[in-house]
């Protein structure tokens, strides 16, 4: 069961689109995941669009303006829209699983999208092994990175701390960070003031997305050596 | 394709009941008389969707546009020169686009908001200097094109190695439509016309087969 999900404040940035778009992602593919945001998403649409309805009363609801009469005689004489016919068999290509070695793994739909031309990221080729982690990177979104990151049992991220937010998706098996284990679905967001050790649990692989907004910056011992690791597991 | 039967996958998330009550309904859009209104609304989207009628639409349109463009200058930060090309993309997309619109899944105004606030995301997202790959569309499924494909479907993430285990309680003629449907993500058509029977065989192939797996997963759960 999802235990861990986006506050109400970020999914009602989501819904009005406010958030950036790296971030957006991650929200949207949780709530593919997730009944209970998928509720709150809709009464949130429903929240907002009735403000569309409370806006003053126009002056007279029969006679439109000039410029609003016009454009609904534009509209109704349009051209029917042309069948997009491209987008569909886009649409229809995509990717539906990501593959790791023998396994394989059904993407949330807003993840799916993403995939269309990145074959070796869908086949799992040259992701970036650090130990017991592999990372594929999906994209740079201006500040923001996302990636795939595929921890084997007992994995572990080195301890390190953020300077932006970082959000973790967890696709599936048990990613474990500090006391808590997080499941399937499990939306973890933390902001620039938490230093953590994430990683796989003792019995389970691990496979999650994340958004990242600037490099990690390891804290403890000597793997502040790996400080230029940072910029690459960002 | 799309409808991979959930009891096949070892799907975890999702299977635990709603708390109930824990979502209260929002009330609809204030208005003298609300639920005459959304009906209302709802019924000329699928005039407009079923017979293209200009009467219909000129009325949603004498409804919505005020309102919308209003709403559009605050979302353009007063520009209104902006808001009033979201206004037009935004009823050209209701004209186009009402047969995608479904009655069931919520109110007019709720859909016509939806499509505005999509717009308004790749409007920005295109005249931003780093234009991003993500459109709106994959972010709020509102105008795909198969319903069943957006958010509605239960999710679950098929470890594969999972299911592995069950396939030999299935017999090769169906493993091997399985195979390609579910594996090679190949269209039910394609797989008939590959193997050279009908359709509907590799219909009742893969129904027989995906009950053989779900009985074996339930036995194996009692285990």
């Amino acid at each position: 069961m999802i235990k861990s999900h986006p506050s109400s404040d970020l999914l009602r940035a989501f819904v009005g689109g406010e958030l950036p778009p790296a971030l957006a992602l991650c929200v949207s593919a949780h709530v593919d995941m997730c009944r209970l945001c998928q509720q709150q998403v809709k009464a949130i649409e429903l929240e907002l669009a009735a403000e569309i309805e409370q806006q003053p009363e126009p002056t007279a609801d029969v006679e439109l303006s000039a410029d609003l009469s016009a454009m609904m005689a534009a509209i109704l004489d349009s051209d029917p829209a042309p069948v997009e016919t491209a987008s569909l068999a886009r649409e229809h290509s995509k990717p539906k699983h990501i593959r790791w070695q023998q396994s394989k793994f059904l993407l949330p739909r807003a993840l799916q999208r993403q995939m269309c031309d990145q074959p070796e990221l869908v086949a799992g080729d040259n992701w970036r092994q650090l130990g017991k982690l592999w990372r594929g990177r999906l994209a740079e979104h201006d500040a923001w990175r996302t990636s795939f990151y595929y921890i084997e049992q007992g994995g572990e991220i080195p301890e390190h701390t953020h300077k932006g937010r970082e959000i973790t998706l967890v696709l599936s098996g048990s990613f474990v960070d500090g006391d808590e284990v997080y499941q399937e679905g499990d939306f973890i967001y933390r902001d620039g003031d938490h230093t953590h050790k994430p990683g796989a649990s003792s019995t389970e692989d691990c496979l999650c997305f994340t958004a990242v907004e600037a490099p990690l910056h390891f804290t403890s011992g000597a793997t502040r050596l790996l400080n230029p690791l940072g910029k690459l597991l960002y | 394709m799309s409808s991979a039967p959930s009891s096949v996958c070892g799907y975890t998330a999702n299977t635990s009941p709603l708390v109930s009550g824990q979502m209260k309904p929002q009330p609809e859009a204030k208005s003298k008389s609300p639920e005459n209104d959304g009906q209302r609304w709802k019924d000329a989207l699928v005039q407009i969707a079923e017979n293209k009628c200009r009467k219909h639409y000129a009325a949603l349109f004498n409804h919505f546009a005020p309102r919308l463009k209003m709403f559009a200058i605050r979302l353009c930060d007063g520009n209104e020169a902006v808001a009033l090309e979201l206004v037009q993309d935004t009823m050209m997309t209701v004209w186009q686009k009402a047969h995608l619109y479904n009655a069931g899944k919520g109110a007019a105004s709720t859909w016509i908001y939806t499509i505005a606030r999509n717009l308004r995301y790749d409007q920005l997202r295109k005249a931003s200097s780093k234009a991003d790959v993500i459109s709106a569309e994959d972010l709020w499924p509102v105008l795909e094109a198969e319903a069943d494909e957006g958010r509605s479907q239960p999710d679950h993430l098929v470890l594969q190695l999972q299911l592995e285990k069950y396939y030999d309680a299935l017999s090769p003629a169906q493993m091997e439509v399985i195979r390609k449907v579910y594996l090679e993500d190949k269209p039910q058509q394609q797989v008939a016309d590959e193997l050279n029977i009908p359709l509907g065989t590799v219909k009742s192939r893969i129904r027989l087969a995906v009950q053989k797996l779900q009985e074996k997963i339930e036995a194996n759960d009692y285990d």
